[in-house]
Parts: structure tokens; C-alpha cells; sequence
């Protein structure tokens, strides 16, 4: 029996859609909210996509299992989590640091990681082919969101930099339609390996380390000039959001991943919802406080949470796929 | 001549070299029964989709390379190479095991740059030309022009995602829910050793590595000595193992029966055993007396072999009774 096979199915039309989640644990059913939100934003035109999902956290289990490592994980992430905001965010931040370990750290874990990125892409690549449409007449769009931001990028500039993977944009003419990162944590993750320096194992096999800069995959075409994987190429990101680069809507040079060519788009997040409503203002808190006769209910929003970004971009999203 | 009657006309050439392959290639399969594209092939349908393009003109250094690809390859004997044999050569980029015992010198799959040409010569295909052919052809005229580049591009995706899935089916042998579990002397080491031992990192390519290190300390293995009545007593003691760990990767491994783990493992060890001064069950290994062997584990058995006066031979299972520590 294969190991994580690859998820194949028949394409209705000339375009898929890649999700690949983030942090914490996957498994099937998990995307299911975003595919309904995704749906309703295409409407009709959901019908032409053949959407696909990676799972991965398999591979993490390997590696906390055989190192046993779970409680020591289990450990650093509660210690994280009292540390940090008692909220979601803050677990959020936690299970994170927990998820980055296995591929800073150790070799294997990246490699592993890279190769069932690969193969669901080379997959997706071969059903277009089945359905009698070319990889240069493919329309396939990746969207990632958080970690999965990291094996996006790392596999596919494995590939550009790899044309035995079948999988370049200027060898095999394979060129996403959409390349969509959100709250990627790529510059986080290098800064983060850097200042570990020579505690990283094998770092040339880590793109977003070993690249004197981080730059959208690309592979030299015949006209000597880089052929990128992707012909749109967004980063959004969350003014709040801390794995995105910014730390209470400051951008962080050192945790933004500024990928030359890409458009980037800054979302204005909210602190608080208070009582229902999204203006946050003394006014308001004192006015439902005074109304209620109780102290004003906050409730913290997420801003990692990756259901929120796919809402405040539909418009974009219903562009870009179209 | 108008603009249409020179496309027409171009077409028409194109159309007729493609039935030349298609003939050539039909004389093929009479020949061998096994149809296949060849490198000769893909270089008549590129010729043929340049003269389509007027490629010289439109952009002459690339139609140069073109033309150097193919004097190269002609050169070194590949323009008869089938699909399956080039994207062999374009998935594998270094000679294998079987291929070098057949060492022939002629053989392409030997002389380097092949690889780096085909490279090439897929990107001049997915280039400049393939724009401006889809520019003048329908998608359908392109896809039949095409097909051999196409189908070389699809024998790369097949064998590069079977690559994948071996790769993951190897991780999974050495680090999935049956492989052996390391203590936390065993993952600093490993840890250490990927930093400074190139042979305990995977391959650049992404294959994981076949070695471990192996550092284990344990309570309960069986050993026999002769006591001083002279009856053969059996005893339970304490030994450490220090050694490297290699996985076998085969498919089979791990398959075939209640003895497999013995005869048919996924992974062996060898390296120094110690003992310590007495034959006893939880004692410390180190220090003066502490006697020293080698040892073999092959799945979870291992037999230790101590050597000096007090010869021992020492058997035990694999089996962690504290987790994290021994």
C-alpha cells in the first residue's frame, strides 16, 4: 500500500485548486469550512475546480513518535500557551513554535514534508494531462496559509531548481495560475534559522535559508531571464498577525516575507470584537457596559485564522480564479 | 505572397515533416512491434513548429541552439533514445549501479552534459517557440505538433512522483509507527551527527539517509556462563551498545511471516557491546572490569559477542522499558 498517497480525481474543466493548511493538526474533513466558504464565493463556477488538499501531519507524527517527543512538545507548546494570551492567538502561536521544530531542525522532516508536496503536485499536474489539457493550458492556483506557506515555497523552488521533477516553470512549462500565500511565515522561519546558524542540519536543502534572498521560484528561461512559477503571485497578510511579520500592526522586516514581484495586500485587523459590534472605542465599551450593567464582553479574534482571510478576499479571489 | 498563404504554406511543410515522423515512426513499429518516440522525433516536431513560426528570424540565437542541441546529441549517439530512456536518464541524472557494471563509454546515458542538454532542449521547447506557435495554432493543432514533447514531459511527472512516493515509503520505514524508537542519548546523537557526519544527512536530491546511530543501554538481556559447579546457568544482564544502524529499504522488508523480523528485516546494526564487571540485571556498565565485545542486531534481536577471559555470548530483544531512557 503507498505511503500518503496522493489525492487524483477527474477534472471537471482546466482548473484545480491546492490548499495546504498550516498549523496544528489536519485530517480529513478539516478543510471542508473552507471549501464551503470558497464555494460561495464562486458560486456556479466552484462546479469547474477540482480541489485538492495535503495532509502532512502524518509525517510530523513519524517524527514526534520516533524521537519521542510528543510530551516534550506537548510541554513547550503549554508552557507557550500560559506564556503567551490565553487566547487562540496564543495557541495559535504555540502550536506553531511546536510545528517549525521538525523542519528547522531536522533534515529528514523537511525532506519528507517536500517530497508529499511534490508528489500531490506532480499528481495534479498528471490528472490535468488525463482530462486532455496540457500543463500550459492548466489554470492550477496553490493557496497556503501559515506553515503551509513554508512547504509551498520550499517545494516549489526545489522544483524550479530541479527539472527532473517534471515540475519547472521554463523545463516543463508548468506555471501556476495562482501562487497564494497567506500569513506566511517564510522570512520568520529564516531569520528564525539563521540566528540558529550551524544548528540547522543540511541548510542548502532549506531554499528560504540557503537563498541570499527570498524571491518567488523561478527557473531561467530561454531568454536568460527567470521564468516564475507562478504568474500571479499574493502575500496576504494580517496587520496583526504575528507569523505574517507583524506585531500589533507594525510590519517586521525581519518576519515579513517580501517577496520581490509579489503583490502584496496588508489586511486591517481588529483587536476585539465588543459586543458584537467591530468598533473598538472607549465610547462603545462604556455604552454596552452601561447598558448591560456588567463589565463589557471582549471577545479576542484570531488574526492567524485562515477562514477570516479567505472572507476579507473574496472579491480577490473570485479575480484571480476566474 | 499574402500573410495567410505564407502561414498556409508553412503548415503545410509542417504538416508534411510531421508525416514523415509519423512514417519513419510507423516503420518503427513494424520493426519492433513497440512504438516510441524518440529524441529524433521531438527534434522533427520542434524543426517543424519553427518553421511554422519562421523561428530563425523571430528569434534566431535560440533557433541556434536549437540547432547546437541537436549536432550534440547527434554527436553522442542519442538521437535514437526512446522516451522511456531519456526521461530514465532525465529523472535518475547520475548513472546507477546496473549501469555502471555495463560500462560502456559510448553509452549516452554516460557522457556528461546529456542531461544538462536535455534541460536545454526542454526549455527552448517550452520557450520563446511555444509562444509563438501558440499564437498561430489552435490548441488542438498545438497538442498533435506537441505530442512527443508533451509525452516526454508526462513520463517525467510519472517517474519524478514515483520517486516521491519512494522517498516517502523509505521515511516511512525509518521513522514511521514501527520503526525502532530512539532514547534521548540516540536523539542527540543523530541530532549532532547530521551537523558534522555528511553520511547521516540525506541525499541533496531529498533520499533519506540508510544510517543511524545507535547508542542503547539495557536491563535484560540473556547471557550463559558456567557456574562454579560447573552447570551451564543462564543469567540476566546489563549491556550498553553503541553502533549504526542501517535500513534496507527494500520492499519486502518487514514482510513474510512470523520469522520476518529475524530473516527479512527493515533494518540492522552492528557495532561495540559492553558488559559490565558482573553478570546482573541493572548494573552499570562503565568503569574497571567493564568488559567489552561487538555486536549484531538484525530487526529487534540482537546477540553481543564479549571477548577477553570471561567470553560471553549475549541475546536480546530490542524492547524499551523506561521510554526516553533505556
Amino acid at each position: 500500500m503507498a505511503i500518503l498517497p496522493p489525492q487524483t480525481q477527474k477534472w471537471p474543466a482546466d482548473k484545480a485548486v491546492l490548499f495546504i493548511h498550516g498549523i496544528g493538526s489536519s485530517k480529513v474533513g478539516d478543510y471542508d469550512p473552507i471549501v464551503a466558504q470558497l464555494e460561495a464565493i464562486l458560486g456556479a463556477d466552484s462546479k469547474q475546480f477540482a480541489l485538492y488538499f495535503l495532509y502532512y501531519d502524518q509525517i510530523n507524527q513519524w517524527f514526534e513518535t520516533k524521537l519521542q517527543a510528543q510530551e516534550q512538545i506537548t510541554k513547550l507548546i503549554s508552557f507557550l500557551s500560559s506564556q503567551l494570551e490565553a487566547t487562540t492567538l496564543g495557541k495559535a502561536a504555540a502550536d506553531f513554535a511546536g510545528d517549525v521544530i521538525w523542519p528547522v531542525l531536522i533534515a529528514d522532516a523537511r525532506l519528507a514534508i517536500r517530497a508529499a508536496v511534490l508528489q500531490q503536485l506532480q499528481q495534479i499536474v498528471l490528472d490535468g494531462i488525463a482530462a486532455n489539457v496540457q500543463p500550459r493550458d492548466q489554470h492550477i492556483t496553490i493557496i497556503a496559509h501559515s506553515l503551509g506557506c513554508f512547504h509551498a515555497y520550499e517545494a516549489l523552488s526545489f522544483a524550479a531548481a530541479n527539472p527532473a521533477e517534471g515540475l519547472g516553470p521554463a523545463s516543463a512549462g508548468v506555471v501556476l495560475q495562482n501562487l497564494i500565500f497567506m500569513a506566511s511565515p517564510v522570512q520568520l522561519i529564516r531569520t528564525s534559522a539563521e540566528k540558529l546558524g550551524g544548528a540547522v542540519p543540511q541548510p542548502k536543502s532549506m531554499f528560504s535559508l540557503s537563498s541570499p534572498s527570498l524571491q518567488i521560484p523561478s527557473e531561467i528561461g530561454d531568454d536568460g531571464r527567470p521564468k516564475l512559477c507562478a504568474k500571479n503571485t499574493v502575500s496576504i497578510v494580517g496587520n496583526l498577525d504575528p507569523v505574517g511579520g507583524f506585531f500589533f500592526r507594525s510590519q517586521l522586516p525581519w518576519a515579513y516575507a517580501h517577496l520581490p514581484g509579489q503583490d502584496e495586500k496588508i489586511d486591517q485587523e481588529k483587536v476585539a470584537t465588543v459586543n458584537g459590534s467591530e468598533e473598538i472605542s472607549l465610547a462603545s465599551i462604556l455604552l454596552s457596559s452601561l447598558q448591560t450593567q456588567e463589565p463589557p464582553k471582549i471577545a479576542p479574534e484570531n488574526p492567524h485564522d485562515w477562514s477570516a482571510y479567505i472572507a476579507r478576499h473574496a472579491d480577490d479571489l473570485r479575480k484571480w480564479l476566474a | 505572397m499574402t500573410r495567410a498563404s505564407w502561414v498556409v504554406s508553412r503548415v503545410r511543410r509542417a504538416a508534411l515533416a510531421i508525416g514523415l515522423v509519423h512514417a519513419s515512426a510507423s516503420v518503427s513499429y513494424a520493426q519492433t512491434q513497440a512504438p516510441q518516440a524518440t529524441l529524433a522525433g521531438i527534434f522533427a516536431r520542434l524543426r517543424a513548429g519553427a518553421q511554422i513560426v519562421n523561428f530563425a528570424t523571430v528569434s534566431p540565437a535560440v533557433d541556434q541552439r536549437l540547432n547546437n542541441l541537436q549536432s550534440y546529441f547527434t554527436s553522442v549517439n542519442a538521437m535514437g533514445l526512446t522516451l522511456d530512456e531519456l526521461t530514465d536518464l532525465y529523472t535518475h541524472r547520475r548513472a546507477d549501479l546496473p549501469t555502471v557494471a555495463r560500462w560502456d563509454r559510448r553509452s549516452p546515458s554516460l557522457v556528461p552534459g546529456v542531461v544538462d542538454s536535455l534541460v536545454a532542449l526542454n526549455i527552448v521547447a517550452h520557450g520563446q517557440l511555444l509562444a509563438a506557435l501558440q499564437g498561430r495554432m489552435s490548441r488542438d493543432s498545438l497538442n498533435v505538433l506537441y505530442k512527443p514533447v508533451d509525452d516526454f514531459g508526462t513520463e517525467v511527472l510519472v517517474k519524478a512522483k514515483a520517486a516521491n512516493q519512494e522517498k516517502l515509503r523509505r521515511f516511512s520505514i525509518k521513522y514511521g509507527p514501527d520503526s525502532p524508537h530512539l532514547n534521548l542519548a540516540e536523539v542527540g546523537l543523530n541530532y549532532l551527527g547530521q551537523l558534522f557526519i555528511p553520511g547521516l544527512l540525506p541525499s541533496e536530491d531529498g533520499w533519506p539517509t540508510p544510517f543511524e546511530l545507535v547508542a542503547t543501554y539495557r536491563t535484560t538481556d540473556l547471557t550463559a556462563a558456567q557456574s562454579a559447579a560447573g552447570h551451564l546457568t543462564g543469567h540476566v544482564v546489563t549491556s550498553a551498545q553503541l553502533g549504526v544502524r542501517m535500513y534496507g529499504f527494500s520492499e519486502t522488508c518487514g514482510k513474510g511471516g512470523r520469522f520476518a523480523d529475524l530473516l527479512n528485516p527493515c533494518q540492522s546494526s552492528a557495532g561495540a557491546f559492553v558488559l559490565g564487571r558482573e553478570d546482573s540485571p541493572f548494573a552499570k556498565v562503565w568503569g574497571s572490569g567493564a568488559r567489552g565485545g561487538v555486536y549484531l542486531a538484525r530487526g529487534k534481536y540482537h546477540l553481543g559477542y564479549v571477548v577477553g577471559a570471561e567470553k560471553r555470548v549475549v541475546f536480546g530483544v530490542d524492547q524499551q522499558l523506561v521510554p526516553y531512557l533505556f
